[in-house]
This record gives C-alpha cells, sequence and structure tokens, in this order.
C-alpha cells in the first residue's frame, strides 16, 4: 500500500514539474495600447493631502499636476507644469507663479488660481504628511491669489527648495468645486472620505474605475495640456498583488508589463530572457543605524565613533546587501542637487576603535549587553546585525540583533527604549534638508532623530544651511554639517539603496524618477 | 423550537460581545504607539501629539473600550484613521469577496469530503480509500500558500487554464453591486459575460481554501460511517433487499453525518484563516487581507469591524448547524 501512495506522491510532483518546464516563451500578451502595472500593495489613501505611501505617489503622479515638474534621475532642472512660468523675489521668501491658461480638470471644469490656493491650504489642513512636508519643512506660510491665473507664496524663511517641493505630489492641484461637491472640508482638517479613493486632477490619465485593493483604471485624458505628441499608451491598469511570486508569474506569463520586486528577491530576475531588470538608478533611501546618545554607554562621543570605526562596511555592503545598495559618505543622500561634494564617512579601523574605547574607559569592553532592532522582515538588517556583532565581539561588547515590528518599535523610538535601531531616512524631495532636518533636536524621539542628539551648534548650521539662497554657499554649509554630524556620530551611515525596474523588454520609454516613480505618460509598447 | 432559537440568539450575541471587548483590550494593551504608525514615519513630534489627542490614544484602556461601545451602540464602526474610510463602507466592499469564497469553499469541502467519505468507508482498504488517504494526509501536510503556488504554476503559468489573481478579468464589465456577491450579481443581472469570468477566477483559490475541509470531513465522514455500517440495522436492511444505494445513504449516511455536520461550523473557522493567505497569493481584495493590514497599521476601528464580521457570521453558522441535527435526527429535541 504505502508503494501505491509514493507512486502517487511521485505522479503529482513530477506534474507539476512538468508544467514548471514547460514554461512559455516571454512575449506580450497584454493589449498594446494597455500599461498593466503589478504593484505590491494598495495605497492607503489617494488624497494628495493623506498619501504616504509609493503606490499613492505613482497614482498621484498620472492623476494630478504640479505647478512644476522635476525631470528624470540625473536631471535637476526644474519643468513648467501647470505654472508656466515663475517668478523668485530675491529675499528668497516670495513666489510668483503664472498659471496656464485654458487647462481643464478630467470632469471638465476650469483649473484657476482657486484651486491652487485650496490645494496647498487643505493638504496643510489635514496636517498629515503631505500638509507637513508644505508647512514645516517648505515654511509656507501664505499662498494667495493675485488674479485668476497668478498665484504668490510666501515662506517664513528663505526657502531655495521652495520650487523642489511645489514639484511634489503633495502640491498636487485638485479641484476645489469637485473637492467641495464632495463635502471636504478639509481646510479645517477633514478631508472627505470621497477622495481617499476618488481622482480628478489635471493629469495625462484620468482614473475611470477604482476596485480598492484589487485594480486602478485609468485612460488617457485627450485634453492634456501638453499634448499627445509622441508614443504613449491609451489604457494604463495599476493592479494590486501582494504576493511576489504571482507577480513575477504574471510577468513571465506575459499577462503584466512591469512588476514590484523586492531588494531580496532581485537575484530571481537576473538574467531572463526577455526581461529587463535595470538597475541603473539610485534610490533616495539611507540606511543608518541609530545609536541612542541618551544611553549609559552610547551617550560617549568617543565610544559612537569607535563603533563607526568598527563598523566593517565593505564586507556589510557585499554580503549583507548584494549590489542592490552603494556606499555611503554622509547622512546626506547622494542624489540631492545641493549635495556636498566630496566627503567622507568613517572607515573600517579596529586599531582606532580599540584606541578610542580605551580613551572612553571601555578598554576592556562593556558588561551588558546591547541590542540592535531593526523591523521584521529586513533580513538584510539581520545579516547586517550579524556581520557587526563579530567585530563589536573583538572589542568586549555583546551585540544582540533583534527583528521588531514597526507598531511597537514606534513606541519605543518615541519614549527612547531601546540603544541601537538599525532604520533608514529619505528624502522626499531632492534637496539636502530633506536629510538633515531630522538630526535636528526638536526631531528627537518620534519626529525621526532616533538618536535623540540634542546638540544646538548642530541646529543652527541645520537651519543656516537650509535657508543659505546661492547653491555654493549652501553646499559649503552642508560640508560644515557633515563634519559636524560625523564629529558627533549619532548614527553608522551604512549605505544608499540602489534603485531597480523589472519589466518587459518590449515596454519602452521607462525612466527613473527618484522622488515621484515611474510616469505613466513617458512609457509605449512595441510589437 | 423557537423558545431554543431565541435563546441561543442571545447567548451569540453574548459571545459576540466577549469576542469585541477582548480584541479590543488585547490589541490596545500591546506596547506600541498606533499615534506614530498612523501619522507616516516620517510624521514630526507635534503632528503625533495632536492624533494621539484627536483619538483618546491617551486615555485609559477602560475609557477607550467605553467610547467605542457607545459609538458602536449608535450603529457606527467608526473611521479608518489610515484611509479616513468609514469602516462600515469598506466591509461593505471587502466581506462579500471573502464571504463568497469562504462560502464557496466550505460548501465544495463539504459536498466532496462527504461524498469521499462515503466512497472510502464502502470500499473499506481499496484503492479508493488508499488515495483519498493520500490526499488527506498532503492536505494535512502541504501548507496552503505552497499548494497554492504550485496550483498556480500548473494552471495559470505552463497551461494557461485559468487567470492568476484577482476577483475578474479586466476586459469584463463588473457587476452591478446588488448584494456584493459577484456571480450572484452577475446572474441578476444577465451578464453571463461576467459569470463566467468570475467562475474562472473564483475556481482555483475556492478549490484550494476547500482542501482542508474536505480532508477534516472526508476522514470523519469516513470513519463514523465504517462504524454505523457494521450496525445491524444496516443488515436488516439490506436483507429486506434494499438496493445498495438506499442502504447507504438513506439509512447509514442519515446517522453518520450528525458528526460531519458538528464539523462545519470549526471548518468555517478554519477557513476564514485560509482566506488571508489565499487572499494574499491570488491578489484577492477580501476581508482577509484588509484584516491583516488593520494590524500592521493598527487601524484599531479597521480590526475591530472585521472581528466584528466574522464572529457574527461564526455564531450565525453555529446556530445554523445545531438546528441542523435535529433535521437530520428525529431523536434530537430541542427544549
Amino acid at each position: 500500500m504505502r508503494s501505491k501512495s509514493i507512486l502517487v506522491s511521485i505522479l503529482v510532483v513530477g506534474l507539476l514539474l512538468v508544467g514548471a518546464s514547460a514554461a512559455l516563451a516571454r512575449s506580450m500578451k497584454t493589449p498594446a495600447d494597455t500599461f498593466v502595472w503589478d504593484v505590491y500593495g494598495p495605497p492607503e489613501s489617494i488624497d494628495p493631502g493623506m498619501n504616504d505611501s509609493s503606490v499613492g505617489e505613482r497614482v498621484l503622479r498620472s492623476v494630478y499636476g504640479t505647478l512644476v515638474m522635476n525631470g528624470p534621475q540625473g536631471d535637476e532642472k526644474l519643468y513648467p507644469g501647470l505654472a508656466e512660468s515663475w517668478e523668485v523675489a530675491e529675499d528668497g521668501q516670495t513666489f510668483v507663479f503664472h498659471l496656464r491658461q485654458g487647462v481643464k480638470f478630467h470632469n471638465g471644469n476650469p483649473f484657476t488660481a482657486d484651486d491652487v490656493v485650496f490645494s496647498f491650504e487643505r493638504a496643510i489642513g489635514i496636517g498629515r504628511i503631505p500638509g507637513q512636508k508644505l508647512d514645516e519643512i517648505a515654511n509656507i506660510e501664505t499662498v494667495e491669489k493675485v488674479d485668476k491665473y497668478t498665484v504668490k507664496i510666501v515662506t517664513a524663511d528663505p526657502s531655495p527648495s521652495l520650487l523642489r517641493h511645489v514639484a511634489g505630489t503633495p502640491a498636487s492641484i485638485i479641484d476645489k468645486e469637485w473637492a467641495l461637491e464632495h463635502g471636504d472640508e478639509g481646510l479645517s482638517g477633514e478631508p472627505a472620505p470621497y477622495i481617499s479613493t476618488h481622482a480628478n486632477g489635471t493629469g495625462p490619465y484620468k482614473l475611470v474605475e477604482h476596485k480598492p485593493r484589487e485594480f486602478f483604471r485609468f485612460e488617457r485624458y485627450e485634453d492634456y495640456w501638453n499634448g499627445w505628441d509622441g508614443e504613449h499608451v491609451d489604457e494604463v491598469r495599476l493592479r494590486i498583488v501582494p504576493e511576489y511570486s504571482t507577480r513575477l508569474m504574471e510577468l513571465l506569463s506575459g499577462n503584466a508589463d512591469y512588476i514590484d520586486v523586492s531588494k531580496s528577491n532581485i537575484s530571481d530576475v537576473q538574467g531572463i530572457d526577455g526581461v529587463k531588470l535595470d538597475m541603473s538608478g539610485l534610490g533616495n533611501y539611507i540606511l543608518l543605524v541609530w545609536l541612542n546618545t541618551e544611553t549609559e554607554f552610547l551617550q560617549n562621543e568617543k565610544v559612537r565613533q569607535a563603533l563607526n570605526y568598527s563598523f566593517p562596511y565593505d564586507r556589510i555592503l557585499n554580503v549583507a546587501f548584494r549590489g542592490t545598495a552603494v556606499e555611503l559618505d554622509s547622512v546626506i543622500g547622494k542624489t540631492v542637487y545641493d549635495y556636498p561634494k566630496g566627503v567622507e564617512w568613517y572607515d573600517y579601523d579596529m586599531d582606532k576603535a580599540k584606541q578610542l574605547l580605551e580613551e572612553a574607559g571601555y578598554g576592556d569592553g562593556y558588561s551588558e549587553p546591547l541590542t540592535m532592532y531593526y523591523d521584521t522582515g529586513r533580513s538584510a538588517r539581520k545579516k547586517l546585525g550579524l556581520i557587526w556583532k563579530q567585530e563589536l565581539a573583538k572589542l568586549g561588547i555583546t551585540l544582540n540583533v533583534r527583528a521588531q515590528d514597526w507598531p511597537v518599535m514606534a513606541e519605543k523610538v518615541s519614549v527612547g527604549d531601546f540603544s541601537i535601531y538599525a532604520s533608514g531616512i529619505w528624502s522626499t524631495y531632492p534637496a539636502a534638508s530633506g536629510y538633515t532636518y531630522q538630526f535636528k533636536s526638536s526631531a528627537s524621539g518620534s519626529g525621526g532623530n532616533y538618536a535623540f542628539l540634542k546638540n544646538e551648534e548642530l541646529d543652527e548650521l541645520i537651519d543656516k544651511a537650509k535657508t543659505e539662497l546661492e547653491v555654493e554657499n549652501r553646499v559649503k554649509t552642508y560640508r560644515k554639517v557633515h563634519d559636524r554630524v560625523k564629529e558627533l556620530a549619532p548614527v553608522i551611515a551604512v549605505n544608499q539603496n540602489s534603485a531597480f525596474q523589472v519589466y518587459g523588454e518590449w515596454l519602452k520609454g521607462v525612466e527613473y524618477y527618484p522622488w515621484g516613480q515611474l510616469r505613466f505618460y513617458d512609457v509605449y509598447k512595441e510589437g | 423550537m423557537l423558545a431554543y432559537t431565541a435563546r441561543r440568539l442571545g447567548e451569540a450575541l453574548l459571545v459576540i460581545l466577549g469576542v469585541v471587548i477582548f480584541v479590543f483590550v488585547v490589541s490596545h494593551l500591546l506596547p506600541a504607539n498606533p499615534a506614530k504608525v498612523w501619522a507616516g514615519s516620517k510624521s514630526s513630534n507635534e503632528q503625533v501629539e495632536r492624533i494621539k489627542e484627536e483619538y483618546h490614544l491617551d486615555e485609559p484602556v477602560h475609557k477607550q473600550l467605553y467610547f467605542y461601545l457607545i459609538q458602536l451602540g449608535s450603529g457606527d464602526l467608526g473611521l479608518s484613521p489610515v484611509t479616513n474610510n468609514p469602516v462600515f463602507k469598506d466591509l461593505q466592499r471587502f466581506a462579500p469577496a471573502t464571504l463568497e469564497l469562504a462560502l464557496i469553499s466550505v460548501f465544495l469541502g463539504s459536498i466532496g469530503g462527504i461524498y469521499l467519505g462515503v466512497i472510502s468507508a464502502v470500499h473499506k482498504d481499496s484503492w479508493v480509500d488508499q488515495l483519498s488517504r493520500v490526499i488527506a494526509l498532503a492536505g494535512v501536510s502541504l501548507p496552503l500558500f505552497l499548494l497554492a503556488l504550485l496550483a498556480q504554476l500548473l494552471f495559470s503559468f505552463s497551461l494557461n487554464w485559468l487567470p492568476f489573481a484577482g476577483r475578474i478579468g479586466q476586459s469584463v464589465a463588473s457587476p452591478p453591486n446588488i448584494t456584493g456577491f459577484y456571480l450572484l450579481d452577475s446572474l441578476i443581472s444577465g451578464q453571463m459575460g461576467t459569470f463566467v469570468s468570475v467562475l474562472r477566477h473564483l475556481a482555483l483559490p475556492s478549490l484550494l481554501l476547500s482542501f482542508s475541509s474536505l480532508v477534516r470531513i472526508t476522514r470523519i465522514t469516513r470513519s463514523s460511517m465504517v462504524e454505523v455500517l457494521s450496525q445491524d440495522y444496516v443488515l436488516t436492511a439490506r436483507s429486506k433487499g434494499l438496493k445498495e444505494r438506499m442502504v447507504i445513504y438513506r439509512h447509514a449516511l442519515r446517522n453518520a453525518i450528525s458528526s460531519s455536520i458538528s464539523l462545519l461550523g470549526l471548518t468555517l473557522v478554519y477557513t476564514f484563516g485560509g482566506t488571508v493567505v489565499i487572499e494574499v497569493v491570488f491578489g484577492w481584495p477580501g476581508m482577509g487581507r484588509y484584516a491583516a493590514s488593520a494590524i500592521h497599521t493598527l487601524d484599531f476601528p479597521a480590526l475591530m469591524g472585521f472581528v466584528l464580521v466574522v464572529s457574527t457570521v461564526v455564531a450565525i453558522v453555529n446556530l445554523i448547524v445545531d438546528l441542523m441535527y435535529g433535521v437530520m435526527d428525529p431523536r434530537i429535541k430541542y427544549a
């Protein structure tokens, strides 16, 4: 009897293997005028005043419009969007935008200065992440209508990066009349739930169907102000497929054109015929190991510097991250336009580490074990911890490496109940200030300064750099910021992520935008 | 019977209330920081404080529970702080997708399981019995997600017979929203193209999901059938010259089935657990995924809404199962 059941099992497995090996040739099966993108998860909300997810960003980018637009990676120019031109006053605090005339929202309503004022005030009024970017980070004080097609933005301080903020999705322009019709009270902080799942913008594609957590369907908006010269697709489908294997099979069988792949699965898609893996881009995410400066051991500057010297940067990059990240020279991402070129972070040097620990009075190590937390599921960070642990052991320091879910970690970082935490930061706009503000005293704890670093001199430097109008001076000041952060060593600067895109070779026109993802308008298909 | 039903309904309500209170308290006692999670990881300290205040997160748990129960009493499930959608509306959207999948699976699993169980018992130790044993062993030992991926590989990728993911093909029109059950809605509105597409999308996930209930019910039915078939009255029935089919399905099965029925309620609970896996693999826009992301984001109103729906469905099914005993076995009286 047993032999029979074994036979049956072999038969079943064999059948599956035959099925798998009979994989079809990779070819496009989606319609030629439709772009199908399988994404990893649903955006919680597609309201420009609420969105905090990258999937939401992709939707907003193509459905809504902004006054100014960023170029793809490597192109630092700003392009006119819903504003045809703009002027910046000498004080760097007053910005006048001349709006494009004759533009219509997808529902036919005309676009005017009222919509711009409403959109900015609404995002700020709601007070979530998008509002914070415009209010606390861009320092917008007032947004005023000058006439029907002119808008004036005044900032509290000189704001050289304002135009970069105005190019971001938090500054998406929504139709005031449409929003009010659907019961929006965004100005007083109560956004209409309707706007979380519906959209009405001026972008190249209009949202025609949205089944939450299932798919989005967009159609080309014929009256798009930039016109339809060149090659574009007529329809875009964004499908939410949470399981990576399913997404991969969809791409391999030609039922999807572009899929989301996480860092740990990159090796699966390398070298497959018909599948393009583009790793030329650099992401905006930098990974740091935060050292809580309010704990007994780590409050000592020399100890923190020693830990930085004990960190085997290259080995961790090659073994734990396997080519999915690049070396980091500072706590500022390399992709910003005011990056202080030529700066350097610590090198791996155990002798220096030992010497510094001795100077700090810990020549024999530290008796209490330290714990490094990382977010559950981040396997590369776990490896990072395990590799570093060996180095620390040589210094007489015990490191435990422990995974923790974000909701629980969120509480730990708000009260400082941890000593070491591996967690990244990213800027949502291409300026250095998007990274440095997380090192200010006011951001201690929940605000993103997980080292609880409080240093007035650094605060002043960060503020000064942010408001410096001349790029040259700004870069100089950021160099000083870098030097000071390096000396204080509240973090270990681990690496910056590479960006990768995975799609069928039949898909053309794919460009990488580190500040707002792939744009539907760019892509078209061959064959 | 009526008095019994009323009493059981009252008990079911108490159970639901108990489950709601239990999950509320446990989820709120986590050493976590929901305000920070809702505000987003890049939020500032001021934003986190504001959200804490807005949602009474600083109040003690019993006070928060009091606020929630008052709100629930007025029929309001609340607004999700993460998506800004009313939870009731979300559940209205996602619950039918899961219920459609789960109910069809339990239906397939019970019918198939009872049939297989009977066949195995009748042909005890024959190859049919052995095959069903192999299937049962596979069913309990293979993890559902692995089975699901293998099935996708075979039926969707290699053979290209069935779609990979989703609830409906994208080239067909969605059915009107009448019950939320796509199969039913497309039938009611007479959209045959949509009906076929929905059926094709349901095939793999519902079959896979039915597997665990099929296995359980097969084994239980088989063992009680084997026992019943050896009893004297079956021998009597046979010696009276009744047709074998009559003996098996009218006389024996009726006595053997009560144990399978009592398993039904439990099966539904397991099936709900399985939907989370199936929904992820098949991109099914259901309640399981909704609840899973609610747990990750500590979206309490959404999580409580999910708990309420599931506990209600399970309570109702258990009630129906209890009432069915009487229908199947006339010796049982309700007092």
